[in-house]
């Protein structure tokens, strides 16, 4: 391996024929964040149980969110996340992977309206359609790297 | 917002953006042979312990100024990331990726700051 590290033909040596290509991983992963974020402040939103192991726990720990099942579920969305994106950096040069990951955390203003039911303005729609046009920017350089291959 | 506010948002995603760079150093050293095993469990503990204090600096922002303030220093970070992972891993990137990052970092914002 040469001392200086160019993306592009690295990329597509060590991304490329896996099981668990690393883009669709690091994809996965953001979401995985994203519904994290979302489970958590369903958590934070619901009314706690008043009895069961949840509820002892969370007296015992002296966090109310965490009598929610919904925080439990949160918590483990956001290992997975960091699971896949520790995966995912053993291939692809972070400053590619960074920004694909955080675009992905914009599924949180999409899902925001359906799910915890608060709204989002028409400028917000703008701001994520551009974010999501830098990604694809990015996505097509990673795909032409591979295709050199 | 004062100066110190944004001097301390700063610093804050400096160490974000250092915990990443030893995660991505943990898990690939570059040298295409990998990290012994204890090496990498050395890494990532520094590295999460960078998190960690990212965590509790955020953490303090936000309970003294509003989200919409602070919150658009989050849509700088591909940007900042590309240029230290240029500076630290020798990564480089072509203009067609700068300006796919230009177009995150603005797209952020704009979400970040409505």
């Amino acid at each position: 391996m040469p001392e200086h590290r160019t993306p592009a033909p690295d990329l597509a040596r060590r991304a490329g024929r896996r099981l668990l290509h690393p883009i669709l991983v690091v994809i996965i992963g953001g979401l995985l964040d994203a519904a994290g974020e979302i489970l958590l402040k369903k958590g934070a939103n619901s009314a706690p149980p008043t009895s069961g192991l949840l509820h002892w726990l969370s007296m015992y720990l002296g966090v109310s969110a965490l009598a929610s099942i919904w925080t439990w579920l949160g918590i483990i969305s956001y290992i997975l996340g960091l699971l896949a994106w520790l995966y995912v950096l053993r291939f692809i040069p972070i400053s590619i992977a960074f920004p694909i990951n955080n675009v992905m955390h914009l599924a949180v203003p999409i899902a925001a309206p359906v799910l915890l039911h608060e709204p989002v303005p028409l400028l917000r729609w703008f701001g994520i359609g551009i974010a999501l046009s830098g990604v694809l920017l990015l996505l097509k350089f990673v795909a032409e790297a591979e295709e050199k291959l | 917002m004062t100066a110190l506010a944004f001097a301390l948002c700063i610093i804050c995603q400096v160490f974000l953006l250092s915990g990443q760079l030893l995660f991505k150093h943990a898990m690939d050293p570059g040298n295409g042979k990998g990290n012994s095993t204890a090496r990498m469990f050395k890494l990532l503990a520094l590295g999460i312990l960078t998190q960690t204090v990212y965590f509790f600096l955020w953490l303090g922002l936000l309970e003294n100024h509003p989200l919409t303030r602070i919150y658009p220093f989050e849509g700088l970070n591909p940007v900042m990331m590309a240029i230290l992972a240029w500076l630290v891993l020798k990564e480089k990137l072509p203009v067609k990726a700068w300006i796919g990052l230009a177009l995150v970092c603005v797209g952020i914002g704009i979400v970040s700051a409505t």
